[in-house]
């Protein structure tokens, strides 16, 4: 159902449309004189050869922001991986690539990790890379720098350069299910200029480009690392980050050969560029959307009600007419590929008003008025839409509040939400014992609902705990179970993020928190 | 004039510093947090805590005020506590993007409402006088965004002849950065010109009616030399003014255009700044607005005064 | 945002006139004038379309289809927005929103902006202080008026009724000013007041129904304008609460599907266009007659 592929295909065929497009530039080209930006582009053929040279051109729909350097931001992805480099990355399908580390291994019961690290590394700034850099990072990420987003659970980790070029990981808890996931967030910075991070004014990393002009809000530049630890890497002599928050400007700016990506194309622009010829549209990772509710308080202290809604919502029209058809419907928040997912679970709740309608008037809550809060943005605004026909249809009353992303959030963490309350998380896809910390709707204590239930903390810290993979995938279904019968958090799309490029961009690696592009190139 | 200035000088002052005031008090009394902006989604309530130290948002309001007004008088308009990054810098990069729409929009707005106000004012025959009301009508009625859409879903998407979105700078490459500057300037240039053109018509009608214009009849002058000598010259005062006027609007215009067009101008910076409650940013830019809408409005009274003797720098 | 004219391009207010009695029929005869006849039929054919909003479409604006985009068809001449709506319906309804918030917005505007401006006459400092007030509202540009009043109040019917409240005051303040000082210092004010007239009997009997003439010009007006600033805040995303259809929402959800269904920007827009030339047309033909007088 989650579409893991790199590339899929999106309904192709060349429109019409596109074809008269292309007259009419032609026509405008004679009547302007020279050259016409509908049209000024030149997308290649076939290269088999990785060629040296050019300047890549992306953009993206939301902001770089350079302080955010221990975790996810939509607005990073071009720039993060290229500048800044990890020990490891995890590529879309789960594949560990090598980067700052050549060799790793577990030991101890899975609770101690040791890493080699690669030698001949050096920082843009001429420094040497060795393993205090890492204890450094490491330690950076424990305390929250960079807001560090999964620094819950590196909670009593003992990092320790036992080498010049060697470094391990004591845990109190086995790792073997969260420690490259953990890596893969945790880029090497410098010591000696990370807090130039904070605004951007100086980035240095070890990757194979390095951060050289920055607007704020508006665009980047990053030019070739000559001295990049792997000889002739990278191809590229530049990759270019630009803001373009509109579709349609992204749209046009594909169209005209301005970018080779773009990230922040809604589905619907995407599928009218995607021809899967010179077009192609990446799906990977993924973002969780849910449903949350307040349980210390009525109406959604009634379990009857709870899975009232659980029954209520048509996940396959969300998944339709909001997702673009791309979505997973699961009930469940993890990703499929996770270790133990309990497949035979994920269709718990379907679509089925009739049985909503006798569980809501069993929890004697017909005509009951609810308020939903939801973020002021496009996608949340037309799911609210079809949940709230969707309970209206069930006998239940919803109105809606809107918030901006800088007022619901701060109510979201102080729990004040609700009674429901839509969410939207990029957490997706990560091993569900780091989840069970990072996303907050999912935290055994101090979860956003105020749901405290001894015997779900039991089952969460079990996972947590769980020392190997047959133990982790029983402790999963466990947990599970209880969290759909429980229902305190009910997703209802797991959808992929896309995004589009021409394709002359080749061996562009795909990693969680950004594109790997040392060894990317354009094809003629 | 000095004396004018003087006079005019406490209310102008008045108005400027009352409006730092509630520049600084709106942005904070609305709900939203930076900090948690900032932090992110997925941030725990201390790592906010953390940030809204480090951003200065645990300062009494009125220390951050008089930090804030001390540094508008040294030049320092503050730091964007959503990147970090000095306020003037990110106003300067967003300029140049919004004052090339604005040039040109005020282009097109004289040459169109001039255009469509003589042709209007001149016209005789019924049915030319018709068609140049309802033009003058529909132009007035149109608002700029829906001009935008239907000329986009015209230009842009049924015949691809123009870019309908981003930018590209026109200092930089003047035959593609104009060609994605006429869209939106037409967008926001048209309701304004329906204005100017409907101020010289009715000018020029009442400059018809002057002696002047009778005493040249008499003596025989032609119905088109009176025109251009007399009434036309005559009647482009108001015009000139109400452009002046217009152009203070259309720097405020152009928020909404700019997000039809995306263009990252510094519409696009107010409305990502209001959103993300970067308040540093969205009270030099409401500041700054309401500095130009005053000194337009001086200027425009300066103007009227030169322009027209009978009007006095009064109060 | 867009072209708020609170400069108050309008009736050039000087000329000395009788009381207001003749008021109403002065506007009946702006409305037998081709532009006025043309903007009453518009305007009162869209009221018309909007109250029968729910007879013409029974199934109400949320009646979700399971298509999506789908292009006109017997059942939706319109085609379907992106959830299954029929788009003409919805357009309907949305025209019903703008109305009511117009209808009730621009009248609250006016009156509290006249009252504001007519303050002068309790005292001295009063006046002057409102003079003030809306110095500093007429210096902020009317969009970022709008989303702050909407970023303290929430998104909602209400913001967009209290946006297009303020953002009208000085509009109305500074003409009703104007026309105060202006009616002050005529004969038969002064006249009036030596003979011991009491200072509200003159304001009611005189000055007011004297500057009643622009402030209904104006209110013709501003309607355009409260039609913008409904629509521009709907296109930054601080609009009408969902599901609830405005025209400004409309138009900005569909912006998003120019590509794929341009009639979903076409029926809100032509109806949007409609309405602000019903307002332009009424406001010049009441312009004009209150000029000729």
């Amino acid at each position: 159902m989650y579409p893991t592929g790199r590339r899929f295909p999106l309904g192709s065929a060349v429109s019409r449309r596109t074809v008269l497009g292309g007259l009419s530039a032609l026509g405008l080209a004679t009547v302007v004189g020279c050259r016409s930006a509908v049209q000024e582009s030149g997308q290649g053929g076939a290269a088999t050869k990785p060629v040296r040279g050019g300047t890549l051109v992306t953009t993206v729909a939301s902001e770089p922001v350079p302080g955010a350097y221990f975790t996810g931001r939509p607005g990073n992805i071009f720039w993060s991986r290229n500048v800044l480099e990890p020990l490891l990355l995890l590529d879309d399908s789960g594949k560990e690539i090598p980067l700052l580390a050549t060799d790793w291994s577990l030991s101890q019961e899975n609770r101690v990790f040791t890493a080699t690290l690669r030698e001949g590394v050096k920082f843009h700034s001429g420094r040497p890379f060795t393993a205090d850099d890492v204890v450094f990072s490491l330690e950076r990420e424990m305390a929250g720098d960079g807001l560090a987003s999964l620094k819950g659970a590196m909670e009593g980790w003992q990092v320790k350069a036992t080498g010049k070029h060697t470094v391990t990981i004591e845990s109190p808890r086995p790792l073997q299910e969260i420690v490259t996931s953990i890596l893969d967030v945790t880029p090497i910075i410098d010591r000696e200029t990370y807090r130039g991070l904070e605004d951007g004014s100086e980035v240095i990393g070890t990757g194979p480009f390095l951060w050289s002009e920055y607007r704020a809000g508006t665009d980047l530049v990053m030019k070739r690392n000559g001295s990049y630890w792997e000889d002739g890497l990278p191809y590229l002599d530049g990759v270019e980050v630009t803001v373009i928050k509109d579709s349609t400007a992204q749209l046009a700016a594909l169209r005209s050969g301005r970018v080779q990506i773009a990230n922040g194309l809604s589905t619907e622009d995407a599928k009218t560029i995607v021809d899967d010829s010179t077009y192609l549209l990446n799906a990977h990772h993924g973002l969780l959307y849910g449903v949350a509710f307040d349980v210390t308080q009525p109406p959604f202290d009634d379990v009857d009600l709870r899975h009232a809604v659980a029954y209520a919502i048509d996940r396959d029209r969300i998944n339709n007419q909001v997702m673009g058809g791309l979505a997973g419907t699961s009930a469940l928040p993890w990703s499929e590929d996770v270790t133990g997912y309990p497949k035979d679970l994920a269709g718990t709740y379907s679509y089925q008003p009739d049985k909503a309608r006798q569980l809501v008037e069993k929890a004697g809550a017909r005509g009951t008025s609810l308020q939903i809060d939801l973020h002021n943005l496009p996608v949340p605004r037309k799911i609210y839409e079809i949940l709230a026909r969707n309970l209206s249809d069930v006998g239940l009353r919803p109105s809606p509040r809107e918030l901006s992303i800088a007022d619901f959030e701060p109510q979201r963490s102080a729990g004040k939400l609700g009674p429901a309350y839509l969410i939207w998380s990029a957490t997706a896809g990560l091993p569900p014992a780091l989840m069970l910390d990072a996303l907050a709707e999912l935290r055994p204590e101090g979860n956003t609902q105020g749901y405290r239930d001894a015997e779900y903390q039991r089952l969460a810290q079990a996972l947590i705990d769980s020392p190997d993979e047959s133990a982790t995938a029983s402790r999963l279904r466990d947990l599970s179970q209880k969290m759909l019968d429980d229902a305190v958090f009910l997703p209802y799309a797991y959808t992929p993020l896309t995004d589009v490029q021409t394709s002359s961009v080749r061996d562009m690696v795909t990693g969680r928190y950004g594109r790997l592009m040392r060894a990317a190139y354009l094809a003629k | 004039m000095l004396r004018f200035l003087v006079r005019r000088l406490p209310s102008v002052v008045f108005v400027l510093l009352a409006t730092t005031v509630v520049a600084f008090l709106l942005p904070r009394l609305a709900p939203g947090d930076p900090a948690s902006v900032a932090a992110g989604p997925e941030a725990t309530p201390e790592q906010i805590a953390a940030l809204r130290i480090e951003m200065g948002l645990d300062r009494p309001l009125i220390q951050q005020y008089l930090d804030w007004m001390g540094g508008l008088f040294t030049g320092q308009l503050g730091e964007s506590l959503q990147f970090r990054r000095p306020v003037s810098e990110l106003i300067g990069a967003r300029l140049e993007s919004t004052v090339e729409l604005t040039v040109a929009a005020t282009l097109l707005m004289i040459v169109v409402g001039i255009g469509l106000g003589v042709f209007a004012g001149s016209a005789r025959s019924r049915w030319s006088r018709f068609t140049a009301d309802a033009t003058n009508t529909t132009l007035l009625a149109m608002p700029p965004f829906l001009a935008g859409l239907l000329l986009v879903i015209l230009l842009g998407v049924t015949f691809r002849v123009l870019p309908i979105s981003g930018e590209v700078a026109v200092l930089d490459d003047p035959v593609i950065g104009l060609q994605y500057l006429i869209l939106p300037a037409i967008a926001l240039a048209v309701p304004m010109s329906g204005s100017i053109a409907m101020l010289v018509q009715s000018s020029m009608d009442n400059a018809w009616r002057q002696d002047y214009v009778d005493l040249a009849v008499a003596k025989g002058v032609g119905r088109r030399r009176i025109a251009v000598r007399h009434v036309v010259r005559n009647s482009l005062g108001p015009a000139v003014v109400a452009i002046g006027i217009r152009f203070g609007e259309m720097l405020a215009g152009a928020v909404v255009i700019e997000m039809i067009f995306a263009r990252n101008g510094l519409g696009q910076l107010a409305v990502t700044s209001v959103q993300s409650a970067d308040y540093n940013v969205v009270q030099v830019l409401i500041v700054g607005a309401v500095v130009i809408a005053v000194v337009v409005q001086l200027l425009t009274e300066i103007a009227m005064a030169t322009l027209d003797p009978r009007v006095r720098l009064g109060v | 945002m867009t072209t708020i004219d609170t400069t108050g391009g309008t009736p050039e207010s000087a000329a000395p006139r009788r009381g207001g009695d003749g008021a109403l029929r002065r506007y009946l005869a702006a409305l037998r004038t081709p532009r006025g006849a043309a903007g009453a039929g518009l305007l009162g054919a869209l009221v018309l379309l909007a109250l029968l909003a729910p007879a013409l479409f029974p199934g109400g604006y949320d009646e979700q289809g399971s298509g999506g985009l789908a292009g006109a068809s017997a059942a939706h001449w319109m085609g379907t927005d992106e959830l299954g709506r029929d788009i003409l319906a919805r357009t309907v309804y949305g025209l019903r929103t703008d109305l009511s918030l117009l209808l009730t917005a621009v009248p609250a505007s006016a009156v509290i902006g006249t009252l504001m401006g007519l303050s002068g006459v309790l005292s001295r400092w009063l006046g002057a202080g409102m003079q003030r007030l809306l110095d500093v509202i007429l210096g902020f540009p009317g969009i970022v008026l709008g989303m702050s009043v909407v970023l303290v109040i929430g998104t909602g019917w209400l913001a967009l009724f209290a946006s297009i409240l303020v953002i009208g005051l000085p509009l109305f303040g500074r003409q009703a000013r104007a026309g105060l000082q202006i009616e002050q210092e005529r004969e038969y004010v002064l006249a009036a007041r030596v003979l011991g007239v009491r200072r509200r009997t003159v304001m009611t009997r005189h000055v007011l129904p004297n500057i009643v003439d622009p402030i209904v010009v104006n209110a013709a007006v501003y309607m355009v304008v409260a039609i913008f600033i409904e629509a521009g805040l709907s296109i930054v995303g601080l609009g009408i609460q969902p599901p609830i259809p405005s025209l400004g929402a409309m138009l900005n959800t569909g912006a998003r599907y120019l590509e794929v269904h341009p009639a979903y920007v076409m029926g809100p827009g032509l109806v949007l266009l409609l309405l602000t030339l019903a307002f332009t047309l009424l406001s010049n033909a009441l312009n004009k007659a209150v000029l000729r007088k």
